[in-house]
């Protein structure tokens, strides 16, 4: 047995001694990356030194790894997809990939993993691709530290910044991704974490979530994008400590969540957003310890909503705090600190003695007749709000948060 | 002259509620949300519309979208008049949902997965059958797949 043993590991360091380091120089012998790739054998390394190679479409079916020293740029001169990845184990690193081709039938892309698995693509810069990493059927792959930024003229010419399409156990970190339509777009996903990442300037959303199950996304920061954020469809997210930032537009939210069950959002900053959350369909989803500032609407609770707990959540300087479109309450909203609370606290234990109604008769005429936000501020829409707090008639009388915080929460 | 002033206001009275039949109005992709599932339209090739008997348009990013819509309870009141889909073969085209004809197919990757592709002639249809080898559906099949 110990024989059997020694002699794997003999093999094995064999193996691995025999794995070559080819250099691809333009002024070198070996010049082009494709030939590179068809002398390498599994295991093997490809230095690649700086400057531009346009070979059009290269196809890795090896299990090799790809080195660019010095940002070499691979042009696809607006005609080729650039990288083609059909090989487990591959790493890509290091690389300028600019200029893909653009096509209304094929998701062309910067790199493209077909069935791939155990790839790594790491500080890698993209610039005017299609889309920009694209993998399907690849499992356990790292996305690390990339840059991708697209233009286009129109919005349709524009592909996702990192798709994800039934991909299981995949890390997306520290990217930077800007000008794509969905900056990180994820269907058929699971098991996968999305941590760290700056998603700006998009055409759509920041972040879009389809029917993936079982994901994580932390520390991630989504600003300026066309319509926020959207998660879709899908159970078990955990959404903690990311920023949602200056989403504006009509149909632009902080954070869209629509057919949502059993998932967490937690320490999360939604700030300057024309819906800071609007929810639709999303049920048994705690909300703990977020912070609402300067949004048109902090909240905006649809009907289709229940069993949703809203706890320990700062609501400061928004126009809204929460709006809804039905009379019935199915959600619990306790202990929050609310800026616009004008009760009193006399036996001091640091909650309100009388409830607080996060819901305002104004809010709930705009959500029918939109038009009707040409009054706000106006002397007669503060008498009927002050009317409507003593004798509720349009509002949701059971909506009220029974112990309001006096003091403001410190999540850090 | 007091008759013709009177005709002449009855004549323009007509024309502008002549005017109020509502026409289909193209979807301004990377503009407008599906009124279903709230996102917004962003892929030329997929979308559908309808209007409703009092003339209220509502647009949609994939044809599962406007079924779902059709059939939520909620939207009893929205009585359909007409339903327009997207050809697939010339983006950004809205052609009458009932003459279209219908693919289905895994490789379809539409926004909200429905898989389903429209074209206004069989031609169109026959030349992206060539890679997808999907079902061929009706507008009465596709609405009982999805309901």
């Amino acid at each position: 047995m110990r024989y059997y043993l020694f002699l794997f590991l003999w093999l094995f360091s064999f193996n691995s001694a025999n794995a070559e380091v080819l250099n691809v120089n333009k002024n070198g012998k070996l010049n082009s990356i494709k030939a590179a790739i068809a002398q390498a054998k599994n295991g093997d390394t490809i230095f690649v030194s700086a400057g531009i190679y346009t070979e059009g479409n290269i196809i890795i079916q090896k299990s090799i790894s790809l080195i660019g020293k010095d940002y070499p740029t691979l042009d696809g001169k607006m005609k080729y997809e650039l990288l083609t990845i059909a090989a487990k184990h591959v790493r890509v690193e290091g690389f300028r990939i600019i200029n893909s081709g653009r096509s209304s039938m094929e998701d062309l892309s910067g790199i493209n993993c077909l069935d791939a698995h155990y790839v790594i693509i790491r500080n890698n810069i993209l610039e005017n691709t299609f889309f920009g990493i694209h993998l399907s059927n690849t499992n356990y792959c790292l996305i690390e530290n990339n840059t991708l930024h697209a233009k286009a003229a129109h919005e349709y010419e524009l592909g996702n910044g990192i798709h994800l399409w039934k991909c299981n156990n995949a890390s997306i970190l520290k990217n930077k991704i800007s000008g794509h339509r969905d900056g990180i777009y994820f269907e058929f996903v699971t098991f996968s974490a999305i941590i760290g990442n700056n998603s700006f300037k998009n055409m759509r959303y920041g972040l879009h979530f389809m029917f993936s199950n079982d994901d994580r996304y932390e520390y991630n920061t989504f600003s300026n994008n066309g319509a926020g954020v959207a998660v879709m469809y899908s159970s078990h997210v955990r959404m903690y400590r990311n920023n949602f930032s200056n989403n504006w537009g009509a149909s632009a939210y902080g954070l869209l969540l629509k057919d949502i069950r059993d998932s967490e959002v937690l320490r999360n900053n939604f700030t300057g957003n024309t819906s800071g959350i609007y929810m639709e369909g999303t049920s048994r989803t705690e909300f703990e310890n977020n912070y609402f500032h300067q949004n048109g609407w902090a909240l905006k609770l649809q009907a289709s909503c229940d069993e949703n707990t809203f706890t320990k959540n700062n609501f400061t300087g928004n126009t809204f705090d929460i709006s809804t479109n039905s009379i019935l309450v199915l959600n619990k909203i306790d202990s929050n600190y609310w800026d616009k609370y004008q009760g009193y606290d006399l036996n001091k234990d640091g909650a309100g003695d009388i409830p607080y109604y996060p819901v305002n008769l104004f809010s709930m005429i705009v959500e029918r007749v939109p038009a009707s936000m040409m009054l706000w501020r106006s002397f007669l829409v503060l008498l009927l709000d002050n009317a409507e707090k003593i004798v509720p008639a349009i509002t949701p009388e059971n909506l009220k948060d029974h112990q309001p915080s006096m003091k403001k929460y410190d999540h850090n | 002259m007091k008759p013709l002033q009177f005709f002449l206001a009855f004549f323009l009275t007509c024309v502008a509620f002549a005017g109020c039949k509502t026409e289909k109005e193209p979807i301004q992709y990377g503009k407008d949300a599906c009124a279903h599932c709230k996102m917004l339209t962003m892929d030329p090739r997929f979308g559908a519309e309808i209007i409703t008997e009092k003339g209220k348009i509502f647009k949609f990013d994939d044809i599962n979208c406007l079924i779902s819509f059709v059939n939520d309870p909620l939207n009893k009141s929205a009585n359909v008049a007409e339903t327009f889909v997207i050809d697939y073969s010339q983006p950004q085209t809205l052609i009458p949902a009932k003459d279209a004809f219908y693919v289905y197919s895994d490789l379809i990757k539409s926004p909200m997965a429905s898989g389903v592709a429209a074209f206004a002639t069989t031609e169109s249809r026959y030349e992206q059958q060539q890679n997808w080898q999907g079902t061929e559906l009706t507008w009465t099949e596709l609405n009982s797949k999805f309901k």
